[in-house]
């Protein structure tokens, strides 16, 4: 991609500027325009951001206020305008936002638990009368809690010398470990 | 001190019971739930989920016949046809008692939706028949779950166990004397809650529908033992109130049933929310022996159910549509809900006699 304010050289770069009436311009740039530009708006009371612009472009030698621009830019890339509408955290699973999950009164997906981890746990107050499962065994509690009792009498077994019961339960532990399926961790 | 339920309580609550529907609620591990999904995504994946359902559990698929799909939800209380998602599907499969329907959603509000509906009041067999039913699909279909928060849903209410029970009271006693307010409160303060249409007006037939609160912080058993302990603590109440009926007002009791057969006999034009109500004055006689009718059983799970609009042009709609082939919405068009009186309400008046004790009593006042 060429830079979209010379239309010379490689884009390598992206500049974000944002005017003082609140609108964000997003441009592909090469470093020394992005050089320059930043230079010229800063004077005129505009914001300016730049990050890298991706593998698309050959690397090529970057400037220190380039790589400066990159640095910059990385550090504002979660961060948005004031007054924009992508204010309010987003989850990365599904990109719901919380005041959505409240409106709907329905969470997004798994990710959202630990996403909104705080906000969620207030509206379990209101409809949960505990915050702590004691429910019974999830299906990868149940696997590892038997995994557990098959190795504690293996080696009890070994203790004992009794190598007859030791191969029936090393089999046993194999066939648990070789089933489909993994712990329940779920998130 | 423990309570102790009396032993009538424990008798009668299978008079004000009407159903109950025990529902576990899944999520499948490496998806977004299906209100975040687009339409084409949540039909593709509906699909995908049924399948993967199907070659581990022989179910019927009920999706496409509506009929059917909607019975289903107003007799066993599956999720309304409006709050269901695009990639909707709906599976009838058996448990392992052999005589126990387990409906499964697909895509309703969340991945998946198992729950079983009937008269049973052995809440906690049930609730162990359907886990266990649930539990063999957890390997192969890997359901999300985290260490501290149990089975993660889409509904914040549901997370943990998943579970919801919802059990069909018909209380005309409490209802009679005003107390479902109170009975509201009550509920919520011992873990339930009570579902109502319009929260400020009577329910229709004195019929309300109590469900578990919290889904965390116990086992599967012990909410369905807590939540029946509270359903005998509610027909505790209801007894009383239906004894003080009888004993003290049995001169408004009787005025109660003479007048509700006197209208479903002669009424040619009534309101869905009136039959419910002059059904239910019914039920409360059958039930409390102040009146007997040879050809009903007041036990009838559809008792209220046959008396709705929607079951009953789904059950008789065609032939009315034959009869009466005019371009009219069926749901609405008045006459048609004549046929319906003759069809289905007038059936409990068939050999409807009060008892003479009850007309005894009211002579006496």
């Amino acid at each position: 991609m060429k830079c979209e304010l010379c239309h010379r050289q490689d884009a390598e770069t992206v500049l974000y500027r944002t005017k003082p009436d609140g609108k964000r311009q997003e441009l592909y740039v090469c470093n020394a325009c992005a050089e320059r530009e930043r230079a010229f708006d800063e004077s005129r009371g505009i914001q300016v951001a730049a990050i890298d612009a991706g593998g698309d472009a050959p690397r090529r030698e970057a400037s220190p206020m380039g790589e400066l621009f990159g640095r910059l830019g990385k550090m504002l890339e979660g961060l948005s305008a004031p007054g924009e509408a992508g204010d309010e955290p987003r989850c990365p699973g599904c990109g719901t936002t919380m005041e959505e999950i409240r409106a709907a009164g329905l969470i997004g997906c798994p990710q959202c638990y630990k996403t909104f981890a705080k906000p969620l746990r207030a509206l379990f107050d209101d409809c949960q009368a505990c915050h702590a499962y004691k429910g019974d065994p999830l299906p990868g509690e149940a696997r590892a809690g038997a995994e557990r009792d098959l190795e504690r009498r293996l080696a009890e077994a070994l203790r004992r010398e009794d190598y007859r019961e030791a191969k029936r339960l090393r089999a046993a532990l194999e066939a648990l470990r070789g089933a489909e399926g993994g712990p329940g961790d779920g998130v | 001190m423990a309570y102790e339920p009396s032993a009538a309580a424990e008798r009668n609550l299978r008079l004000f019971c009407t159903k109950t529907q025990i529902s576990l609620v899944r999520n499948v591990r490496g998806a977004v739930f299906p209100g975040s999904m687009g339409e084409r995504a949540a039909k593709a994946f509906g699909r995908r989920l049924q399948e993967a359902l199907l070659a581990r559990v022989p179910a019927e698929d009920l999706t496409d016949d509506d009929d059917l799909a909607e019975m289903a939800e107003v007799c066993h209380g599956l999720s309304p046809r409006g709050e269901r998602g695009p990639g909707y599907r709906l599976l009838k499969a058996t448990a392992a008692d052999g005589e126990t329907t387990v409906w499964c959603e697909v895509m309703s509000a969340n991945h998946l939706t198992f729950s079983v509906c009937g008269t049973f009041l052995d809440f906690v067999g049930k609730t162990a028949l359907l886990r266990a039913f649930v539990d063999a699909l957890a390997e192969p279909l890997q359901f999300v779950s985290a260490p501290g928060l149990g089975y993660l849903t889409a509904q914040p209410t549901l997370v943990g166990t998943g579970m919801r029970i919802r059990s069909w009271m018909h209380l005309g006693g409490l209802a009679h004397f005003g107390y479902l307010n109170e009975l509201c409160n009550a509920a919520e303060a011992k873990g339930a809650l009570v579902e109502l249409e319009h929260p400020d007006s009577p329910p229709p037939g004195s019929l309300i529908i109590l469900f578990n609160r919290f889904s965390l912080g116990g086992t599967t058993a012990e909410i369905a033992g807590r939540f029946r302990e509270f359903l005998v603590r509610v027909s505790e109440q209801e007894t009383e109130a239906r004894w003080r009926l009888l004993r003290d007002e049995p001169f408004v009791f009787l005025d109660i049933l003479t007048r509700a057969k006197a209208v479903l006999k002669a009424a040619t034009m009534m309101g869905e929310a009136e039959a419910l109500d002059l059904l239910s004055d019914l039920r409360l006689g059958l039930t409390t022996g102040a009146a007997t009718a040879r050809k009903v059983d007041p036990l009838d799970p559809n008792w209220f159910d046959d008396a709705t609009d929607r079951v009953f042009f789904r059950k008789h709609g065609r032939a009315l549509r034959r009869k009466h082939p005019l371009p009219h919405d069926v749901d609405t068009y008045q006459p048609w809900r004549e046929e319906a009186l003759r069809a289905a309400w007038m059936r409990p008046l068939a050999g409807f006699a009060l008892s003479r004790e009850l007309i005894e009593r009211a002579d006496g006042q």
